[in-house]
């Protein structure tokens, strides 16, 4: 009885991870504690907070300049209305903004159709709370610094890279890459999945798939030293340099891989570092989860510790 | 410049592309919550009955005079109830004053009847020379003596016989008619005294 008025209880269905499970947590005075994982879809009593996370291959998003109108609801119609003149879109989208700079919001959006198929293909046929797209998922949990800074979110299914200026984003590329393939190859290999290695403790283990992702790095670092490259090249509303971009915080689930882009010696080097988080985060659980839960948290009030 | 995005939905924090959902309590939920937030009125209610059932403890305690002479307890003809008894009791005041008074008179009027005399034996007694009553009238309002004191002066002090009888009688008069050798140097006074009730 408790559960649904100073206890409640958020589910996290992440489907980027390769079985499908639900994540729980109990928010309880701004803690969230993370009970586990249940194998499958949890189906949810109607007053959990659900979050589900959208691949960002679904979702699409504009740079978008705003008459200065106070109004949420207003903004959230020209935003609306705005994006389906330029993108020419007949159906009803979801909607979403995050500012940036200028009187400008970079508008997210997904088509209904799109985001009723996810469901569907989910087996979703209830309504969540939030639904959350890749790569801000991420983004969300990470601490944003003052200056130019360069998120390089490594992700399951999908990876960007986000150009902020302090809290405002300025850019943001998407990068044909997921950690999943590399996480395919090593099960492959040695039967295990990478993050079953990395907890297991197995030095044999995590030696063997580190040389599987050696020899994988080269083309990883290739690819990402051009979308760097890109990313700045291409940004639409402020055009800066890579020498003014104060460093490159990295977010990657593997620790393997993540040391190795830290160690080795490539052209963007000095100027990357592993990403901060706005709260710790339990090592069992990866970054789009805690930002998922996170995200979950704050539909109830503020968040000030996820513990397992 | 940024000031125009201060606050709203604007942040990451804020970003959702889901439908909406409707956020639902469960009934039980629900009737929990009004259950709560009734808690506070509903011991507010509790501890002003309390109070009052004190309070009326108290009342009756005091005033229990009040209490076990009302032969009707509603509370639309209280005050009228209330107001009668208090009448009754201030009647039965007035009452027992007025026949205090009545018993105080009575009482002071038998003392005046024998007080004059009760004075005039005991100064009479007191003093060292004698003294011969000639004549002694009382008629129930006025009392008057006629006296002979013997001695070589006298012992009577006119004034203080004067202030002692007027506490108790009006027109007091105590005079000394004559003074005369009787023999050698033994005098006779010749008093009268009088005073009405």
């Amino acid at each position: 009885m408790t559960l649904g008025v100073f206890k409640h209880r958020i589910l996290v269905y992440n489907f980027d991870q390769s079985s499908s499970s639900t994540l729980i947590g109990t928010y309880f005075g701004g803690k969230i504690s993370v009970k586990g994982f249940f194998q499958g879809v949890l189906f949810p009593d109607p007053e959990d907070i659900v979050v589900i996370n959208l691949p960002i291959d679904i979702v699409q998003a504009a740079f978008i300049e705003l008459p200065p109108v106070k109004n949420e609801k207003d903004i959230k119609r020209i935003v609306e209305l705005e994006l389906k003149s330029a993108a020419d879109i007949n159906e009803d989208i979801n909607v979403g903004y995050v500012k940036s700079i200028q009187n400008k919001v970079l508008a997210l959006y997904v088509r209904k159709s799109d985001y009723l198929q996810y469901k569907l293909s989910r087996n979703i046929e209830f309504e969540p709370d939030v639904a959350y797209p890749n790569i801000f998922a991420e983004l969300v949990i990470t601490k944003k610094l003052p200056g130019y800074w360069m998120y390089l979110v490594l992700g399951r299914t999908n990876s960007g890279i986000v150009i902020m200026n302090g809290s405002n984003i300025i850019g943001m590329r998407i990068i044909d890459f997921s950690l999943e393939d590399i996480n395919r190859i090593v099960k492959e290999e040695t039967g295990f999945e990478i993050l079953e290695i990395e907890r297991s403790g197995n030095e044999e283990l995590i030696e063997t798939t580190r040389k599987i992702i050696e020899s994988l790095f080269a083309d990883v670092v290739g690819l990402i030293e051009r979308e760097i490259i890109i990313s700045i090249n291409t940004l639409e509303i402020e055009k800066i340099t890579i020498n003014q971009i104060t460093g490159i915080a990295l977010i990657c689930d593997f620790d393997i891989l993540r040391e190795l882009i830290l160690q080795s010696q490539w052209n963007f080097r000095e100027k990357v570092s592993e990403a901060i988080t706005v709260l710790n985060i339990p090592n069992k659980i990866t970054f789009a989860d805690a930002g998922l839960l996170y995200r979950g948290g704050l539909e109830l009030g503020k968040v000030k510790s996820i513990k397992w | 410049m940024l000031d125009f995005f201060t606050g709203g939905d604007w942040s990451l924090e804020k970003l959702n592309l889901s439908n909406g959902k409707r956020r639902v309590l469960k009934l039980k939920t629900f009737v929990f919550i009004l259950l709560i937030s009734c808690l506070p009125a509903l011991s507010l209610i509790y501890l002003s009955v309390q109070i009052k059932i004190l309070k009326v403890g108290e009342l009756i305690r005091k005033y229990p005079v009040v209490f076990n002479n009302l032969t009707d307890l509603s509370i639309n003809n209280l005050d009228q109830q209330i107001d009668n008894l208090k009448f009754s009791f201030e009647r039965k005041a007035n009452e027992i004053i007025s026949a205090n008074q009545v018993i105080k008179n009575y009482i002071l009027e038998l003392y005046r009847d024998s007080y004059f005399l009760k004075y005039f034996s005991l100064f009479s007694s007191t003093i060292p020379n004698k003294i011969f009553v000639k004549e002694f009238t009382y008629d129930d309002t006025r009392f008057y003596i006629d006296f002979y004191e013997y001695g070589i002066e006298t012992k009577i002090s006119t004034s203080t016989v004067y202030t002692d009888l007027s506490k108790m009688y009006n027109n007091v008069l105590i005079n000394l008619i004559e003074e005369r050798n009787f023999f050698s140097n033994v005098k006779y006074f010749h008093y009268n005294l009088e005073g009405t009730k």
